[in-house]
């Protein structure tokens, strides 16, 4: 009888369940629901470990919403910035500008040393700039054959950022060993731009058979980089809620919990 | 030591014998008060670099920085890379985090405004050349951007900031980008382009655009500018030595 009465004793201690907490979002991600522009910006709040909600937006709502004069610039993405009673400051747009907020409040964007910064803003820039160069050869096999010769736009960029990479080791050759990373020992915005990027890339390539598989072979940094973000453990675990996210986005696309999430982390407030 | 750095240079700017791209450069170093090299290049020194695979990316302006000892520490592309890293050596580039979104959405967008233009530049034919510029004209095209910094600036002007700036109340690397990207519109140099009258609704960007002018320090440059084009087309002198403070690199 004793030990009955001890175990209800026990019982009524418990903690009494907690309420799941809601968290509190440091800004929200306006995008379509695939990877495009913001995949950059949703990993960087994601790794980063900032509170984020991060909205779907269909082409059809962009198109409204765009006609009707409401987009801050021209596109997607924008970004919403809550200032410390969580009341929307004000939204900004430009995919680089948002990666680079993202990556200043999460520690992701080097700081500290304005050339450091200087090539991070460099490989966020040429990304775009290679994405702007490829973009009409991609869509026939003339355009594409062009694209991957010797002296095509793509083979050109890919060079410049194979020797970026290079550049990196042989400032870090004399302090640690080089993890692979595109500026410093560390990971960086302009990683996350770089994944973005070949990630892209790479599932374009697997697309067409008139791209030769060995076409990237002769840039070894490059995929060595694609494979140091793809093992990463958080890139890894975002990506599969995101592809769950997706199908069940595309199943129901009415359903708000899909449609807007919202990630646990650190909450930082912006203010003018 | 002070007297040898007196002479140094911060860095060295590389870009063609006009503001285009690079006005925001030399501007942000001259308004900041920072030592520089002004090196002029043309077309053909320009596609042997790139040829030869010199070409730190695809274009220029490019920008070498120098250590504390004056030697050659890093070049640097991209001119928007460019521009904030002498904005932020120079203070025209703010601290705060959203205030530096708010210029960065402006040296991007400008950016984009450039790209619009910039294919109509290789068409050979003049018909074609002609037509593919009145369809920059159209409402969705370079009116819409216009537009768009006309309503950034009415923001601005919102948020309490009463000095037609871009971003807070102090000239910023956001202005000087936008300066120069409302020069290269109605500079003339655009055929087919009615430049005036694509900035004629926006009267805030067309006062803007007049307060910028009538800068103290961009008139100071300006005019040493125009010097170092005259040296440039009558002497080829090349290079040009532009003094203030040195801020050194450093990795």
């Amino acid at each position: 009888f004793f030990f009955l009465l001890t175990e209800m004793a026990a019982e009524a201690k418990e903690e009494p369940e907690e309420e799941e907490q809601v968290p509190i979002p440091s800004f929200k991600i306006s995008y379509f629901p695939f990877a495009g522009r913001a995949f950059s910006l949703r990993l960087a709040g994601y790794i980063g470990g900032i509170s984020y909600t991060d909205e779907f937006i269909t082409k059809e709502e962009h198109g409204i919403t765009k006609s009707a004069s409401g987009r801050r610039w021209s596109g997607l993405p924008e970004v919403t910035i809550y200032d410390k009673d969580n009341r929307g400051l004000l939204t900004i747009g430009q995919s680089n500008t948002c990666l680079r907020y993202i990556g200043s409040i999460s520690g992701l964007y080097p700081d500290s040393n304005p050339i450091l910064g200087a090539l991070c803003d460099e490989i966020l820039d040429s990304c775009e700039d290679t994405s702007a160069a490829i973009k009409g050869g991609m869509a026939t096999k003339e355009g594409r054959a062009e694209l991957i010769s010797k002296d095509g736009k793509l083979t050109y960029w890919l060079t410049k950022f194979e020797k970026r990479f290079n550049e990196n080791e042989k400032r870090l050759n004399n302090n640690d060993n080089c993890e692979g990373y595109i500026v410093g020992n560390s990971l960086t915005i302009a990683d996350l731009k770089l994944f973005e990027l070949f990630h892209s890339l790479f599932l374009i390539f697997g697309s067409y058979e008139d791209i030769p598989k060995d076409y990237v072979t002769q840039f070894p940094n490059i995929q060595k980089h694609y494979q140091l973000m793809k093992e990463n453990e958080s890139v890894e675990e975002f990506l599969q809620k995101f592809s769950l996210r997706n199908s069940e986005f595309k199943l129901d696309p009415d359903d708000k919990d899909i449609k807007i999430q919202t990630f646990k982390g650190k909450t930082v407030y912006g203010s003018l | 030591m002070a007297e040898e750095q007196k002479d140094q240079p911060s860095f060295r700017i590389t870009y063609y014998a006009f503001q285009g791209r690079a006005g925001s450069l030399r501007a942000a170093a001259s308004l900041g008060g920072v030592s520089y090299e002004d090196v002029f290049t043309s077309g053909e020194e320009h596609k042997k670099a790139k040829e030869e695979g010199t070409r730190r990316w695809s274009g220029v302006p490019e920008l070498v920085v120098f250590d504390k000892d004056g030697k050659e520490l890093i070049t640097l592309g991209q001119s928007n890379a460019c521009t904030r890293y002498i904005g932020k050596v120079t203070g025209l580039y703010p601290e705060n985090a959203v205030e530096r979104a708010l210029v960065d959405e402006i040296l991007d967008s400008v950016e984009d405004v450039l790209n619009v233009v910039s294919p109509t530049f290789g068409i050979k034919d003049e018909e074609k050349k002609k037509a593919a510029r009145a369809k920059l004209c159209e409402p969705d095209k370079l009116p819409y951007w216009i537009g768009k910094f006309e309503a950034r600036l009415e923001e601005n002007e919102k948020r309490g900031n009463k000095n037609g700036y871009f971003v807070g109340d102090k000239i910023t690397i956001a202005d000087l980008k936008a300066y120069y990207g409302f020069q290269f519109l109605t500079s003339g140099n655009l055929d087919y382009i009615d430049g005036a009258k694509l900035m004629e609704p926006a009267k805030r960007c067309q006062a803007f655009v007049a307060k910028i002018k009538e800068n103290e320090g961009m008139k100071k440059m300006e005019e040493a500018f125009a010097a170092s084009q005259k040296e440039y087309k009558e002497n080829k002198v090349k290079s040009f030595k532009r003094p203030g403070k040195f801020v050194c690199g450093s990795l």
